[in-house]
């Protein structure tokens, strides 16, 4: 590890720091230098440890044994597969569209940027809430759009304010960004919030992007409401959602934008001639993951939970805050009393410690003091990486 | 019937596309082969596919791009100059987005995608010719479609204007022994230009959207961050079925393809390819 001539200081390496301000980078970074240590514990990518279900390979076995896999897909996706994500999203959602509302993606990341490019001119402001997934950052500057934080808060739970919402809007304010559950702080935008939100941007013609990637773990209290769903809504929002996260199946790469037909159609156009159609293999696994047995939700539900109780009775004995999971399968924790920035911290946890865990510097920059840590480990292990954590802390202390 | 509120907010280079008809895809050309398809299935099945894969696509397709390409007389690092792409739209896509920043598209052979995407990017194109000024420039060539006289005379043309070149070689695919050179193992290219092409030249893949872009890591690392923003990374089970298909079908045993008469261009100092 670097030296410092500063009795306690720690010294990231210079590649490290090279990218401390870029979230994006930070986070490959770290987890390049992960990938060389040999008993890490990975805390850090939201990629689910849990198997793809085994009836969705065994669909896309099938496809690719009957030849289904070799013929192109429409640059929409299979319409079997359109139709399957329409019939979720109104009897999981609440959200009534057809088929002509769904485009299929490349992952709920292509989604993202698709959305960006097809609504943001040069100038366009889009109001997202901070601190977020900064891929949102790269892909409304990639379409010339300017991005303006909505702060939140862990006394909130970091729920949405209707207030900061409204105070945060000009005249070149274009859309609305939420993510509930959201990434990195796992909050869950509550439902009176939503619903005040949808009166200010049917007040203001604003669009609002929902992005619901992680809308299969929501915990009680809280209770996910889909914005589409809200009277008046549906003409003027773009649900993203997709398989990776609520199936384990990140390498499959499949996601969708639903909305209007009319928005759909553009959309599909523009797809059509940048990105391309999605990989028909990948489509026919993720409609055997939307049509096929649903059990697997559940269980993957109770399995993170039982991660999150545990990773939190850690973080209370380590004497780190932290609002309480609503979502997704985060733990967003403000590790200030360890004495060090989080960016040092998360170096130290992983040169020391050997356990990979994202600093809150890598989703916004004023969250100087925040860890993201991920619950993607089996229980022991999240254990194991909770005594080693305790360890270079205690050690830490002693030192100074 | 009105337009919802989100066709009305459509940015103008989406907007277009509500009163276009959506292209129907193509009907495949061939099929995979059932040695293939197996193995596919096997990574499916021993759960291979479940996770991300490394950005630039797995290993040992890296490696085999890089091996190919070396053969061809064209050097690239596997693990910082290649890339699997979801398909060679994508490829052609993100390599004009990401290269074309500040720069004037120039185009030569059939590259009748490059208008559109030019569109979307609000760039400047032009057709190439020798009195072109090329400062400052993005050439996009299908080699393919040009003559030797035409590459010859086009590579002329880059050393005096030093532009970055894209070069779509997807007419020649990886798994046959190469219908010509690759543009990047001419004189003085390899440093300026970034090769994009497909796995399979029987058409069979295509639906699988699987594709490939390589070059120095200076050129490549731009097109990688944007592609990686836009899918974070290929889909796997294409990525394995792409490995499979040139397990299947490794270019420097296939009998060589007919009909292009070979350039007189020769690569620097590298071992010629199987050309015809």
């Amino acid at each position: 590890m670097p030296t410092s001539s500063i009795p306690g200081e720690v010294v990231a390496p210079s590649e490290l720091q090279a990218v401390a301000n870029d979230g994006t980078r930070l986070r490959y970074a770290l987890m390049e230098m992960a990938a060389s240590i040999p008993d890490v514990i990975a805390l850090g990518r939201g990629d689910p440890d849990l198997d793809t279900p085994e009836h969705v390979i065994a669909a896309a076995a099938n496809a690719v044994e009957q030849g289904l896999a070799d013929e192109p897909a429409p640059p929409a996706g299979l319409p079997e597969l359109r139709q399957a994500v329409a019939d979720k999203l109104r009897r999981d959602n609440n959200i009534g569209l057809e088929a002509d509302g769904v485009l299929i993606t490349g992952g709920g990341q292509e989604g993202i940027f698709l959305v960006m490019q097809a609504l943001l001119e040069p100038g366009d402001e889009i109001l997202v809430p901070d601190p977020r997934y900064t891929s949102y950052d790269q892909a409304i500057e990639q379409a010339g759009g300017t991005t303006v934080l909505l702060p939140t808060r862990p006394e909130d739970g970091f729920d949405l304010d209707p207030e900061v919402v409204s105070n945060a809007i000009t005249p070149r304010t274009k859309a609305l960004l939420i993510v509930s559950p959201n990434n990195p702080t796992s909050g869950v935008v509550s439902s009176d919030s939503l619903r005040r939100i949808a009166r200010i941007a049917q007040e203001k013609n604003l669009i609002v992007i929902s992005d619901e990637i992680y809308e299969r773990y929501v915990y009680p209290p809280a209770e996910q409401l889909s914005m589409a769903s809200l009277p008046g809504m549906a003409e003027r929002t773009v649900t993203l959602g997709g398989c990776s996260k609520a199936y384990a199946m990140t390498g499959w790469r499949v996601g969708w934008v639903a909305g209007p037909a009319d928005f759909i159609h553009a959309l599909t156009g523009y797809k059509a001639v940048t990105t391309g159609p999605v990989s028909a293999v990948s489509q026919y696994a993720a409609l055997a993951a939307l049509t096929g047995p649903q059990d697997v939700i559940e269980e993957s539900r109770r399995i993170y939970l039982d991660r999150r109780d545990s990773m939190m009775a850690g973080l209370d004995r380590m004497g780190f805050t932290y609002a309480p999971p609503l979502g997704a399968f985060f733990i967003y924790t403000n590790a200030s009393s360890s004495g060090l920035s989080a960016f040092e911290l998360s170096y130290l946890l992983l040169k020391e410690g050997h356990v990979l865990i994202f600093p809150g510097t890598a989703f916004g920059e004023r969250w100087q003091d925040w860890l993201r840590i991920s619950l993607l480990q089996p229980t022991p292990q999240i254990e194991e990486a909770l005594r080693r954590m305790e360890a270079v802390i205690a050690r830490r202390r002693n030192d100074l | 019937m009105k337009p919802s509120p989100l066709a009305d907010a459509l940015a103008q280079r989406a907007a277009k596309w509500l009163a276009h008809p959506i292209p129907a895809p193509d009907r495949p050309l061939a099929e995979t082969s059932e040695g293939m398809r197996n193995e596919v299935i096997e990574a499916m099945e021993q759960h291979q596919c479940d996770h991300y894969t490394r950005r630039p696509g797995i290993a040992p397709l890296c490696n085999a791009v890089s091996e190919i390409l070396s053969r061809r007389g064209v050097t690239v690092d596997a693990d910082s100059g290649v890339v699997i792409c979801g398909g060679l739209g994508e490829a052609r896509y993100v390599a004009l987005t990401a290269l074309s920043e500040n720069r004037k598209i120039v185009i030569a052979g059939h590259v009748d995608y490059a208008q559109d995407i030019g569109e979307l990017l609000d760039c400047e194109i032009q057709e190439w010719n020798v009195d072109l000024d090329g400062n400052g420039t993005l050439l996009l060539i299908h080699t393919g479609s040009l003559s030797p006289n035409q590459w010859i005379d086009i590579a002329s043309w880059c050393d005096q204007h030093d532009p970055i070149v894209i070069a779509d070689e997807s007419d020649d695919a990886l798994d046959q022994p190469g219908i010509h050179p690759p543009f990047a193992s001419q004189n003085e290219m390899a440093e300026r230009t970034l090769s994009l092409g497909r796995f399979d030249s029987s058409g069979a893949l295509d639906a699988w959207q699987v594709a490939w872009f390589a070059g120095p890591t200076s050129l490549v690392q731009q097109v990688r961050d944007l592609k990686q923003a836009i899918t974070i990374c290929s889909p796997a089970p294409a990525q394995y079925a792409a490995l499979a298909h040139l397990n299947e079908n490794p270019s420097d045993r296939r009998p060589p393809s007919k009909g292009k008469a070979s350039l007189t261009i020769d690569p620097p100092s590298k071992e010629k390819p199987d050309a015809h």
